[in-house]
């Protein structure tokens, strides 16, 4: 759940130009950006042949937000905006506060993919945002608590209040869409498998066109249908249970089913799904490549890995400013990611320390802040 | 022109090559005797899937720093506060995927090519000032004897990369470069001339460097007359062979090439490639040893002459600072008296004995300074696809450097021989792969050369087609196609001096008739194949040899199956697929998407990869089928 600082809202919902919803956008992309590593670690954390639905589970969460990436970014080019993929992938540090985030909010690492890492992090991010109690809490939770008292508003009030401020410039006759630049955009039915969504090729030209981009970016994941009770974990969508619950699932160690007894008609007290933490690397949590030891096994794989991570980066970049083909590109140098971690996974991340912990794929070269 | 003309920068670094080794016995490609051990790293004399078999096939240069600028007046520039080209580093693509290195085929492994791989130069604030794409060519000159015991295999051998560059780019920035200004004005045509010239490889799993080695490289101009993959010029060849068969002198020389370039009268030698090295892969000391041109052009290797058998041009220099900074291409100024005989009288290296000036030959100008060579010479010729299945090279013939009119060629086909190299027996002797050694070669008379007797022109040069035949069976049995050896030569009683492996090969596909529609049963022995050879794709990414995890992933295998040849992720990366098996393939996988329609679930098709399936809430009409089925619960009940 993404709680949303007031001082941004409340400089949201005054703008007078469209540079500031631009800005908001910028906010709205490093944030779908930033969850790619989250995701990434976890997934490399795992080992090769376990764990495969948590492992299958987490690369399809990053998978839709790269989808929700392209989204935001297709919007931003709409209203005149460039998306600097590069220097905003390379300034990404953590642990850190997803932009536009209370402090006190969430706050994602990069480690492995245990149960406490998946309740903490991924179904925080993925956590609803809605007052019913969910299956397997008994009382509210502290983001929801959080939420409440301090009236903070949600992700999805924050894009609201993005398309409220879009209409507002139209009808005061400064069209934000005047110069969609639809060329630039990337038409997401080329790229992503098509799952229930309902805005097209996820280009954006006009209202109507932005406001089905954010329905589509703010329903996935989340499932439960806002401030609706009793819950609906598929959240309309067909197959299998939006992504909360399927961590759920994961962290609780039993599936979810109907239960006509639980406050929400939900609990997880189904068949037993099992982690297996022998199937899982024991991760350097936040790793950067200077925590490796120059010349070690790791900093070697270690900085190939940092060299294809900023090179998908790079190609990103050309992709949402001016060749939207080159995602051709960008796929396979994915692929040599996922490749290439499998490498880093085999060193110790103290070469003198052989059984401790495993050398994680570095998504930053320091700790340090980028000058 | 080419890179051993001016101007040319230098460069040196690391590369990184990290080939797949389990499909280095081509007894791993029979699906019927394969092992699960042939996945895993060679343990002892149980060889498995040998020293890497998990290798992804990236090649790519790293922490490569531009050493030295020769500008066209040839004289050396180490200063950066001269020229901001000196700050450069040369890299990769900054923005695709990464090159691939692939050899020819199993059974000749002696031809590595990379793909898909382009060479960047970046400032010192990373922004990229010019980036090429390396065409595609094989590796020439090959030895395996360049470090002394205890280096093993292949960390021991050394090869030469030699290409062009095509489709150049340069950044408006490089202008501020002198040195760049003078290399895009002296180019033709948006390419430049690369060599790479690349050994001390590391095998050994346990060290951070797996799968690194040394590179020391140089780009120059390229010239649309000039062969794109070697030197002609004047080569130095050994006339001795050791075990290995690597044609070297008595201190351990290999073949090299040179050229008088006639702009600045120096001779530019080539010998990066040619010099051995230490245990620790550091050029050795091998004296003093003098370049002359030989007075009698019949003198031999080995042989003592007196000091009117020679004149001398000047003094070898085998310092590893050479090695680095220029990267091993030596620049000696021609004496007046050596350039009275340099144009007719055979170049030598040659080692002073004592104060009267006798000396013994240590290696030679190739005899006569006969040199003929094909700029392309590995070839995929493919019956099933009538443009595929012929190719063309031009052959290039020259005495003392001169380009040789009227020289007659002719052509030797290899006899049937089996693959003894790539197929060693484990211990325990169980363990050795059961399938039967592949026979190369046959059958006879498959590949025509036309013409069969080749004339160059008054520019030394003669174009020759290859043609496969309209039909080829399997006589590998278990894996598609043949391969080809074919040596060549002049015609007559005086042939040129070649380099052991300084063949023309051409691999031939099998011809397959693929069905109209094909089904799993069709596909499955050859993604079967695929994935035994490839653990990094099948254990890494997903079983493509499932039919579950094969069906879910139709789009993305559809998607890499079809991409260009020089693509970097065109696959399979080892190209050697015919076009009727691929374009089966294609088919299968387009009909899997027609059929299925697309997955609507993103998290059924990574758990599609799993091969116990995945639990997902089943649909109504499967409930529906199930009910009656021997296996259904009998508390399953209707929603």
């Amino acid at each position: 759940m993404l709680l949303i600082k007031p001082e941004v809202m409340k400089r949201l919902r005054e703008a007078q130009d469209i540079s500031v919803v631009q800005d908001m956008l910028i906010s709205a992309f490093t944030l779908e950006l930033a969850t790619l590593p989250t995701y990434f670690t976890g997934a490399f954390s795992v080992k090769a042949g376990a764990n495969q639905e948590a492992w299958a589970l987490v690369q399809s969460v990053a998978l839709e937000e790269m989808l929700h990436l392209t989204l935001a970014c297709n919007l931003l080019i709409s209203i005149g905006g460039n998306p600097e993929i590069l220097k905003t992938g390379l300034g990404l540090k953590f642990p850190t506060q997803l932009p536009m985030n209370v402090d006190e909010g969430l706050s994602v690492s990069l480690q492995a993919l245990t149960k406490e890492h998946i309740y903490q992090v991924f179904m925080g991010i993925e956590r609803p945002d809605t007052r019913t109690p969910l299956p397997g809490e008994t009382a509210l939770h502290r983001l929801t608590t959080l939420k409440i008292e301090k009236g903070y508003n949600s992700i999805g009030d924050f894009y609201e209040a993005i398309l409220l401020k879009l209409a507002e410039f139209q009808v005061a006759g400064d069209d934000p869409f005047a110069h969609p630049r639809e060329e630039r955009q990337v038409n997401i039915l080329k790229w992503f498998p098509p799952t229930n969504r309902k805005c097209g090729n996820g280009k954006v030209t006009n209202l109507a066109s932005a406001k089905a981009v954010i329905h589509t970016i703010v329903s996935q994941g989340e499932g439960v249908t806002v401030e609706k009770t009793p819950i609906d974990p598929y959240g309309g969508l067909e197959g299998s249970f939006a992504h909360f619950f399927k961590f759920g699932e994961i962290f609780y160690g039993n599936r979810l089913v109907e239960n006509a007894l639980a406050p929400s008609g939900w609990s997880y007290s189904g068949a037993p799904v099992a982690l297996d933490q022998q199937g899982i690397h024991n991760f350097l949590p936040n790793a950067a490549l200077s925590d490796y030891a120059p010349g070690s096994g790791a900093y070697v794989a270690g900085a190939d890995f940092y060299n294809v991570y900023k090179r998908l980066l790079t190609s990103l970049d050309h992709v949402f400013n001016g060749a939207p083909d080159q995602l051709n590109a960008a796929l396979g140098i994915m692929y040599e990611l996922k490749l290439v971690a499998q490498k880093v996974v085999q060193y110790p991340a103290n070469p003198s320390d052989p059984d401790g912990l495993v050398a994680a794929p570095p998504f930053m070269l320091t700790h340090c802040e980028p000058a | 022109m080419s890179y051993l003309n001016f101007p040319r920068l230098t460069f040196s670094g690391e590369f990184q090559a990290d080939i797949s080794t389990v499909n280095n016995d081509p007894r791993h490609f029979d699906n019927s005797t394969f092992e699960p051990e042939f996945q895993e790293f060679q343990q002892g004399s149980q060889y498995n899937g040998w020293w890497n078999p998990i290798g992804t096939g990236i090649f790519r240069l790293s922490g490569c720093k531009v050493k030295t600028l020769l500008g066209t007046d040839g004289i050396p520039v180490t200063d950066p506060a001269l020229d901001a080209a000196l700050n450069c580093v040369v890299g990769n693509s900054p923005d695709r995927p990464s090159g691939k290195l692939v050899d020819l085929d199993p059974d000749w492994q002696l031809a590595s090519c990379i793909y898909g791989f382009s060479v960047s130069l970046a400032d010192e604030n990373g922004k990229v000032v010019m980036q090429g794409n390396y065409q595609p060519n094989p590796f020439r000159d090959l030895w395996f004897s360049r470090a002394p015991a205890p280096v093993p295999g292949d960390s021991a051998a050394s090869a030469m990369f030699q290409s062009v560059l095509t489709d150049v780019k340069w950044h408006e920035d490089a202008m501020n470069s002198p040195f760049f200004k003078e290399l895009i004005k002296a180019s033709e045509r948006a390419q430049l001339s690369i060599r790479l010239t690349t050994y001390a490889f590391t095998g050994d799993k346990n060290d951070p460097k797996f799968m690194y080695g040394k590179v020391v490289g140089v780009i120059g101009p390229a010239y649309t007359e000039e062969p794109n993959s070697f030197i002609l010029g004047r080569r130095f060849m050994p006339t001795t062979q050791n075990a290995a068969q690597d044609m070297i002198s008595g201190n351990g020389i290999t073949c090299f090439s040179s050229i008088i370039d006639k702009s600045t009268n120096t001779l530019q030698l080539d010998f990066s490639n040619a010099l051995p090295t230490d245990a620790d892969f550091r050029i050795q000391n091998l004296g003093m040893l003098e370049f002359a041109v030989l007075t009698n052009p019949l003198t031999a290797q080995d042989t003592q002459i007196g000091p009117d058998g020679y004149c001398m041009i000047g003094a070898l220099d085998c310092s590893e600072a050479l090695q680095n900074n220029l990267s091993g291409i030596q620049s000696l100024a021609i004496p007046d008296a050596a350039r009275a005989l340099i144009h007719d009288h055979p170049l030598a290296l040659i080692q002073i004995l004592d104060e009267r000036g006798n000396a013994s030959v240590c290696i030679r100008e190739a005899l006569l300074g006969l040199e003929v060579r094909p700029d392309q010479f590995a070839f995929r010729l493919d019956p099933n696809d009538a443009s595929a299945n012929q190719s063309e090279t031009t052959f290039h013939a020259a005495r003392y450097g001169i380009p040789m009119e009227n020289a007659e060629l002719e052509f030797w086909f290899g006899s049937p021989v089996l693959d003894y190299g790539n197929t060693p027996a484990s211990e325990p002797a169980d363990m050795t792969p059961k399938a039967l050694l592949p026979v190369n070669n046959v059958p006879a008379q498959v590949v025509k050369l036309v013409p069969e007797r080749p004339v160059t022109d008054k520019h030394g040069k003669v174009k020759v087609k290859i043609h496969g035949p309209r039909v080829m069976g399997t006589p590998r049995e278990y894996f598609d196609g043949q391969l080809y050896i074919i040596s060549y030569n002049f015609a007559g009683k005086n042939p040129a001096v070649q380099q052991t492996y300084d063949k023309v090969v051409a691999v031939v596909f099998s011809t397959f008739d693929a069905p109209e529609k094909p089904n799993w049963a069709d596909v499955q022995p050859i993604l079967q194949q695929y994935a035994n050879l490839y653990p990094v794709m099948s254990h890494g990414l997903f079983d493509f040899s499932k039919q579950a995890q094969a069906d879910t992933n139709a789009r993305i295998l559809h998607f890499v199956f079809n991409k260009h040849f020089d693509d970097p992720d065109y696959m399979p990366v080892t190209r050697d697929l015919s076009s009727s098996k691929r374009k089966m393939l294609l088919s299968y996988f387009a009909g899997v998407m027609a059929a299925n329609g697309q997955i609507s679930d993103t998290q059924q098709i990574y758990t599609g990869r799993c091969p116990m399936g995945f639990i997902r809430k089943p649909r109504p009409q499967e409930i529906e089928a199930g009910l009656d089925s021997v296996t259904s619960s009998k508390l399953r009940s209707k929603r």
